[in-house]
């Protein structure tokens, strides 16, 4: 049920609104016309701001008929604000007021509304409001009469128009003769001045200005004035300037730009040396009058000034013309005023006695000159003056160099222009500087300025001469000087001072009886940082220090003082470290570095504005220190010689032992039981003899092998053939002693060249050469396998039907393996290699048994491991071996056979047979 | 053209003195200026620069040559009178150049109504000095009938 009522009570509600609607339009629309309901007035009102408002909003009779519509439902609207019902009044059933207190919350457009069956809201009415303010009173109405050319004038007047109306507000420049008044003028654009073409002198006008809006108008103040009084005039025109007969004036010529029936002028001259900005104005006083030329006093000579001049009206009344167009004028020439600035620099010449001395001076200001300086005349006298004649020369440029002896001299120099001459300037040049110096001579900069300053000396000074120079690693310090009174202790240099340049100031103080010694002092205008950092590298580099070096940079690289360097080093991954170092260094120790590191180390150089680094160097600190090695070398090596010493004491000591069981005694053919059976067997003292010739020791190694007499393994002729051929062919070969037993380690190697015949030779030569005996037998029931050559106590010369190849009945399939094992088998005893040997070989071809063999291999094994000692190359060539059993025996070997004694030994105890034996098979045949 | 004669009689007060000096100025600046109005009026009109305008129809004679006898009054009212004359001349110059000789030449119509003006305040500063020496009598009535407008 509630629902149900809520429903129809808002479809009732929509009802009535669509009803008022309908009923509203409905009456407009049955006049014809559209008519609203009401209307407001005022209509559409001018309000002024801040006052009191009221409006009225009346509704029509018919309306109130229709709609069922009250004065009470009407609502007031600014633009879509509600005004505040408390403004409201109904004044009657179809009257409806609203009053603002303040206008200033007015807005456009104020409606009228009615809220019909208390939902709707219809307008009915609206009015636009205008609101403004009344124009205020001008206030400072001021005038002036500008001359636009000589016969026109405009006057123009301006105002402050005072606060904004918010309204279209006129502005109106009245004016009035005594007697008549005059066209009023009217700004354009503006509404604050106003300018009058048609102006009369000498008339007195009454000006004023008269504003005025729709709410109101408003008049400013009336001024009186007679336009003649307020006239800004043209400034003079075509002025000139000439110089007259007098060097200190010049005479100024203008035209005005207004009659004189109008006002008469005065003026203001204003004037500056062209080269200066300050102006210099002539006495106004002196230009108070009408006029037209006027003559500047007081000038300087050969001076270029600049004039302008400007005028007002000879009472004062009125304004300043502007300024005229600049003329400038030179003024006549004077005799200079004053002398140059002299000084001198003095050269030891090659004389001893003798100077060359540079006078030179500078040019005269053109403020002393006073014109063109056309020659300067030089006087030079010696003291005592009455010595020589004084010497006088006249040159142009502003030097003079003089040869001089030594002493004291007086020079003079005057310049001169076209019109005369200048004061003399005196520069007294003593023998010596033996007078007082400056002291506490300081520079410094100041106002952008070099400032050089000194204490003086006791003596009066009659003048300071500073000299100064840029120091430079790439130009000559070329010098500039200055003059100062006596008076003075401090001046700023006058010249092109450079920043950031080096400079060397001296000065030196002059008396009027001689001069002192110069100070000097070192100073910039202004520093900056370095232009670049030093370069730094490594002069040593240890284990834990590095000792740095560098070159200090150079004077046109400073830019300032340098302060200090600081060394910037780090490794790659740790801190950066900084150590300052006084300037005057070129060498620094880094110290308590880590070993075996990286390091990377800058420098930079300071002044007192800042640093620059110089390039990154890269050390790496050393692993071992400084001994270190030497002291874990040495040791070693002491340690590898004392092993070495004791190893060989040790082997000393046990010789016998090692002999016996690396070098086991190989018996002796001679003492073998064949030898002693044979009836023909050398006597016994023969082989003692024998072991006279062959120490124990270096006989030991020579094998006796048996030899069986039935072997058929024998050397043919044919197997020795090669070695024949060898030994006619005129070869190279290692001339050691390589006899059967010996050692490679007592022979040195040597290279000799032979041919067949001085082999021969030798052979003949030796002539108790002892034979082998070739055992080709096996050794205790062994096969050998290598041929075998024992030596022969023999000293029978071979006999050539010996070496019929018949003779040999063995094969000589091994004849090279066997040569090999003879060949390390051999004796040192060895006194010849010669072909002897094979044809020895050829007969006897006994066989080895392979005990020998075994005991030849240890001997060959023994060789082996002392081949260091000798020629290793030839370790592993059979052809070798071979050669170094054929090859005949050297010289070097015979001699030294000789000197042995061997031969001769053998000589004289072996009976004179020649004859040689053949051992066949199991026998041996002593001769 | 003629020059106020004030200096034989100084006036005593500073407002007689201003007023003198006003109108001596103003006189001395018509003077000038009507001498290069006339160049430019002959130049324009074709007339021979030797033109004598010594005798001029409607215009009186100059007062000194009437000699001492005339008090300062009665030469100030032959001045004003002479004023008032060429202030009527010049607006008819003015009428005829600005509707029918040089309607175009407007620099020229306004130097005449410049001199116009310059001749009205003369005329005024010149009633204004009768006025003080006449014993307060009107200076127009005195001086005879007012041009009716100054443009």
């Amino acid at each position: 049920m509630g629902t149900v009522s809520k429903m129809s009570s808002r479809w009732s509600w929509v009802m009535n609104a669509v009803y008022i609607f309908v009923s509203i339009c409905s009456f407009g629309v049955s006049g014809g016309l559209v008519q609203s309901c009401g209307y407001i007035i005022p209509e559409s009102p001018l309000l002024t701001l801040g006052s009191n408002f009221t409006a009225l909003c009346i509704l029509n009779e018919s309306c109130l008929d229709f709609g069922n519509i009250h004065a009470s439902q009407i609502i007031w609207k600014i633009k879509s604000s509600v005004v505040p019902k408390e403004q409201y009044r109904v004044i009657n059933r179809t009257v409806s007021s609203v009053t603002f207190r303040d206008t200033s919350t007015l807005a456009t457009p104020l409606t009228c509304n009615v809220l019909a069956d208390g939902q709707i809201e219809q307008n009915i009415y609206g009015i636009a409001v205008t609101l403004g303010l009344p124009p205020e009173k001008p206030e400072n109405l001021s005038c002036v009469v500008r001359q636009m050319s000589k016969n026109k004038f405009i006057m123009t007047c301006t105002w402050n128009p005072g606060r904004d109306t918010f309204l279209a507000t006129d502005f109106c420049l009245k004016s009035q003769w005594p007697l008549e008044t005059l066209p009023d003028c009217k700004p354009k654009g503006v509404n604050n001045s106003c300018e009058i073409s048609n102006v009369q002198f000498f008339v007195n006008l009454e000006v004023w200005v008269e504003a005025k809006n729709a709410l109101g108008k408003a008049e400013s103040e009336h001024i009186n004035f007679d336009p003649v009084d307020i006239v800004k005039p043209l400034p003079p025109r075509n002025l000139t300037v000439s110089s007259g007969e007098l060097p200190t004036v010049l005479k100024l010529s203008w035209e005005n730009q207004i009659i004189v029936v109008e006002m008469e002028l005065k003026f203001n001259i204003r004037y500056r040396i062209s080269d200066s900005t300050d102006w210099m104005e002539v006495p106004p006083e002196d230009t108070a009058s009408h006029r037209t030329s006027f003559t500047v006093q007081s000038l300087k000579p050969y001076t270029k000034y600049v004039f302008s001049l400007r005028c007002m009206k000879k009472d004062g009344l009125g304004y300043w013309s502007d300024w005229s167009k600049e003329k400038s004028g030179v003024t006549s020439e004077a005799k200079p005023s004053k002398g140059p600035p002299l000084w001198r620099k003095i050269d030891i010449s090659h004389s001893p006695n003798s100077w060359t001395v540079h006078l030179i001076w500078k040019e005269l200001d053109r403020s002393e000159a006073n014109g063109i300086i056309l020659r300067y005349e030089v006087t030079v006298r010696a003291r005592p003056s009455l010595s020589r004649p004084p010497e006088k020369y006249s040159v142009n440029s502003t030097n003079l160099t003089l040869n001089l002896t030594n002493g004291t001299y007086d020079v003079t120099v005057t310049a001169h222009n076209r019109i005369g001459g200048s004061p003399p300037s005196v520069l007294l040049i003593p023998a010596s500087n033996s007078k007082a110096s400056v002291k506490d001579i300081k520079a410094y900069p100041k106002d952008g300025k070099l400032w050089v300053e000194w204490t003086a000396p006791d003596n009066s000074v009659v003048k300071y001469v500073i000299e100064w120079c840029m120091v430079s690693d790439s130009s000559d310090c070329t010098t500039e000087w200055q003059q100062e009174l006596g008076t003075s202790q401090g001046t700023f240099l006058k010249g092109d001072i450079k920043p950031f340049k080096c400079y060397l100031i001296t000065v030196y103080p002059l008396y009027t009886n001689g001069q002192g010694n110069g100070q000097s002092t070192k100073a910039y205008l202004q520093q900056s940082m370095p232009e670049k950092g030093p370069t730094v590298q490594t002069k040593k580099v240890g284990k834990a220090e590095a000792v740095l070096v560098w070159k200090p940079l150079a004077v046109d690289e400073q830019n300032g003082f340098i302060r200090y360097y600081t060394i910037l080093y780090r490794t790659i991954s740790g801190n950066e470290t900084a150590v300052n170092v006084d300037p005057s260094k070129t060498e620094y120790t880094l110290s308590s570095l880590s070993s075996d590191t990286l390091y990377m180390v800058k420098m930079e150089a300071h002044t007192d504005e800042g640093g620059t680094s110089g390039p990154v160097f890269t050390f790496t600190t050393q692993k071992f220190g400084k001994g270190e090695i030497e002291a874990i070398v040495v040791p070693v090596c002491l340690a590898f010689l004392l092993s070495i010493l004791l190893g060989v004491l040790f082997c000393f000591n046990k010789r016998d032992l090692i002999k016996k069981h690396i070098w086991p005694n190989v018996p002796d053919p001679s003492k073998s039981n064949i030898a002693q059976w044979s009836p023909q067997t050398p006597t016994k003292h023969n082989f003692s003899s024998k072991d006279q010739m062959y120490p124990e020791g270096s006989f030991t190694d020579v094998s006796v092998v048996e030899i069986e007499a039935d072997d058929k393994k024998s050397f043919s002729e044919q197997d020795l053939k090669p070695f024949n051929l060898l030994k006619k062919e005129k070869n190279t070969s290692e001339g050691h002693s390589s006899g059967i037993g010996g050692s490679s380690c007592m022979s040195s190697p040597r290279q000799s060249v032979s041919d067949s015949d001085e082999s021969e030779s030798a052979q003949n030569t030796s002539s108790t050469v002892q034979y082998s005996t070739v055992v080709l037998n096996g050794y205790r029931d062994q096969i050998p396998s290598v041929q075998v050559f024992s030596r022969s106590e023999s000293t029978q010369p071979l006999l050539d039907s010996e070496e019929k190849p018949e003779d040999n009945p063995g094969g000589g399939e091994s004849a090279t393996p066997r040569q090999q094992y003879f060949k390390q088998n051999s004796s040192q005893d060895e006194t010849s290699t010669d072909g002897s040997h094979f044809e020895r070989a050829k007969q006897v071809t006994p066989p080895i048994n392979e005990e020998d063999l075994v005991g030849l291999t240890q001997l060959q094994i023994s060789d082996h491991s002392s081949q260091p000692c000798g020629s290793g190359q030839e370790k592993n060539k059979p052809e070798s071996a071979l050669a170094d059993v054929l090859s005949p025996s050297t010289e070097g070997q015979i001699l030294r056979l000789e000197t042995m004694g061997i031969n001769t030994a053998t000589v004289d105890e072996v009976p004179k047979s020649y004859m040689p034996q053949t051992v066949r098979q199991g026998g041996y045949m002593p001769q | 053209m003629w020059v106020p004669a004030l200096a034989e009689q100084p006036p005593v007060t500073l407002q007689h003195h201003n007023l003198c000096s006003h109108a001596i100025l103003l006189a001395g600046k018509i003077r000038s200026n009507v001498a290069r109005l006339l160049e430019s009026y002959v130049e324009r009109q074709g007339l021979d620069r030797t033109i004598s305008l010594d005798s001029v129809e409607g215009v009186p004679g100059p007062a000194m040559e009437q000699g001492g006898e005339l008090t300062v009054a009665v030469r100030l009212g032959a001045n004003l009178q002479a004023y008032r004359a060429l202030q009527t001349l010049l607006g008819e110059v003015l009428e005829e150049q600005g509707f029918h000789l040089t309607p175009l030449d407007m620099d020229f119509h306004a130097s005449i109504q410049s001199i116009l003006l310059q001749v009205a305040a003369l005329a005024y500063q010149l009633e204004e000095l009768l006025a003080l020496l006449s014993h307060g009598r009107p200076a127009w009535e005195a001086a005879g009938p007012r041009p009716s407008q100054l443009v």
